[in-house]
């Protein structure tokens, strides 16, 4: 379980979160939405402490993130994005290095094999295309068997196959008890996949129980009706 | 931590700045090897003329004195040592030839032989307080020193050569074989700072690519303890660099010594330890001095790459930082008044190693020991600064 209080941030004179508050449950899938540059990233820094978060508190599984910083950090997997992959290390480099550090049960093999990533687990990531990278990236998620996972735009540069076994994955995590929290802009992706939404807008997170309602429409009502 | 540094030593192992490293320390190291190939060397021209200004100094004083017929004694006196003189360096002169001719008919033992005498006879007139009439001879490879000191250093290294039965090699000659040439780049040739410079484009390339790729954010989020990573970055460091300047040691003495022979390691160096006695050193206890005291300059060059790089992600600014350390170290500023009350101290007081090693600074030091454990004291002092801002930096 996740659980944030009282986190306000601001890049210089631009605030981004004004004392926002939330917990994510085991097991549940949260979407994370909001146009560009808004503030997505800058929260998923914030909860893992990659932003210093001041006087807020942000706890996994009852780990505070200033107090025990490695032990929450053992909890939690967080890679921005596949171009924060080593360029000259292959799939199988990264995914055996995330493995031993966050010390997972998770086999390798099974994992490769189940991404459908056997033709190239042994390739540097330089030689992989954008949509390979984005499966390596996965990989090192389900390997590092964190509890919880904060996952910042997986969709891009993925075909629609890619999507759906994307989707299957992040499905199969939720059942295992993990707590996603995923950025999207794939909003029909979202509507399928997510348990609930937040929407940040205005420092403030709307968060939105997915009852199947059209997440676009949604998305649409909050920011492009505004912006029109 | 073993699993860690394996981890940073595969993500570096590719890395080009490798080669150009590499690359780096054999050019330096093979410049004056590329001298000798384009030039003839011009050192046994130098040194039969050191012979021949010194042989022509005596004859000069001898043909001024024989012109006048009253001489008084002292005159006399000053004649017969002028024929002592010249039968010493006529001797010297004429085996040196041989030696140097394409057949030769002496052994360079008998010229170094003829040497010793020769600076035997000029230490035992210095001792005598008789320095007046003097004519030493003016190698081109070290200053002439007419103090007792240095006549000791003469008959030293002349007694130990023909002991040896070894030819001088002077520090000038490029030609020489690779035993003498990698002693001779470090004394002469090759600016200690440079090496080092080498070193510091390395370090600072290595310990602030991560925030350049962006992989520093892969590694910020990592459930290990920060100081860990950089003390594996470290040793990638060590792992990868060492053995870089270790095989740029061995390139260039293989293509020195295919082209030049291998030569002795038992040349010797003389110098003086404490200014009043004098010692010897074979180019091998050299090599192996200047390699310990490089190692714990790098040592220190990596810690301070390191601390800089928590400061800063820039490479700029790192390189800048190493370059401004290795100022200190120049003779205007360790020479200088303010930096010679200090220096002794300082880690640039031992960047000099060759002059460190052979108490030939141009400011006070401690002895060659002394220097390294100042080097690793400061090595050992920004590990823990590091550790400290680690530390802080986790907690907040």
């Amino acid at each position: 379980m996740l659980a944030v209080s009282g986190l306000t941030f601001a890049f210089k004179r631009k605030p981004i979160l004004a004392d926002v508050s939330f917990t994510l449950a085991d097991g549940q899938i949260t979407g994370l939405v909001a146009p560009n540059g808004t503030g997505k990233t800058t929260l998923l820094r914030l909860l893992c402490g990659l932003l210093p978060i001041s006087q807020a508190h942000v706890l996994v599984n009852g780990i505070d993130q200033q107090q025990k910083h490695t032990q929450f950090l053992k909890q939690l997997f967080f890679l921005e994005s596949s171009s924060n992959l080593y360029p000259d290390l292959t799939v199988q480099d990264h995914l055996r290095y995330v493995k031993r550090v966050w010390q997972s049960p998770v086999d390798i093999g099974e994992t490769v094999a189940s991404l459908g990533m056997q033709s190239y687990a042994k390739t540097r990531i330089k030689r992989l295309s954008l949509g390979m990278k984005q499966h390596a990236l996965l990989a090192m998620y389900i390997v590092s068997n964190a509890q919880t996972m904060l996952i910042d735009e997986p969709l891009n540069g993925l075909d629609p196959s890619s999507i759906q076994q994307f989707e299957a994955m992040f499905r199969q995590l939720r059942e295992e008890g993990k707590t996603l929290l995923v950025s999207s802009h794939q909003m029909d992706s979202v509507g399928r996949v997510c348990d609930q939404v937040f929407f940040l807008k205005n420092q403030k997170l709307d968060v939105l129980p997915n009852d199947g309602q059209d997440m676009m429409a949604e998305y649409t009502k909050r920011f492009l009706t505004e912006a029109s | 931590m073993f699993a860690q540094l394996k981890f940073d030593l595969k993500k570096n192992l590719f890395s080009s700045t490798n080669a150009v490293v590499y690359v780096a320390f054999v050019l330096l190291l093979l410049t004056t090897f590329f001298l000798a190939l384009d030039q003839t060397d011009s050192t046994a021209r130098q040194v039969d003329g050191a012979y021949q200004a010194a042989l022509q100094s005596v004859t000069g004083t001898i043909k001024t004195l024989e012109k006048d017929h009253a001489k008084t004694a002292k005159q006399t006196a000053q004649l017969n040592q002028k024929y002592t003189q010249r039968d010493y360096l006529q001797e010297i002169m004429t085996l040196n030839a041989s030696v140097s001719s394409p057949v030769p008919m002496n052994t360079p033992t008998q010229l170094d032989g003829a040497l010793l005498k020769y600076a035997r006879y000029n230490l035992k007139k210095t001792r005598q307080g008789q320095t007046n009439g003097l004519v030493l001879i003016n190698h081109p490879d070290r200053p002439t020193d007419s103090t007792v000191l240095g006549q000791q250093k003469e008959v030293t290294f002349y007694r130990y050569l023909a002991l040896h039965h070894l030819r001088e090699l002077p520090l000038t000659q490029t030609d020489v074989p690779s035993d003498a040439y990698l002693p001779f780049q470090f004394l002469r040739h090759v600016s200690p700072l440079l090496i080092l410079g080498v070193f510091a484009l390395q370090l600072g390339q290595l310990f602030t690519t991560e925030k350049r790729t962006g992989t520093i954010r892969f590694m910020n989020n990592l459930p290990v303890n920060k100081l860990g990573l950089l003390t594996a970055r470290m040793g990638t460091f060590l792992v990868l660099t060492l053995p870089l300047f270790g095989f740029a040691l061995l390139t260039v003495y293989l293509i020195v010594g295919l082209k030049f022979g291998w030569g002795n390691w038992q040349y010797p160096l003389v110098y003086s330890p404490d200014g009043r006695h004098v010692a010897i050193m074979t180019m091998a206890k050299f090599m192996g001095l200047l390699i310990l005291i490089l190692l714990a300059a790098v040592l220190f060059m990596m810690m301070l790459s390191a601390l800089v790089s928590l400061l800063s992600g820039n490479f700029g600014v790192n390189l800048a930082v190493s370059a401004a350390v290795l100022l200190l170290g120049t003779n205007q500023v360790a020479g200088s008044s303010m930096g010679r009350g200090v220096v002794r101290w300082l880690p640039s007081g031992y960047f000099d190693f060759s002059g460190v090693i052979t108490h030939q600074t141009a400011w006070p030091i401690l002895s060659i020991a002394g220097g390294i454990v100042v080097l690793l004291a400061w090595a050992a002092a920004l590990y823990g600064l590091c550790a400290l801002i680690v530390s802080r930096r986790q907690q907040l």
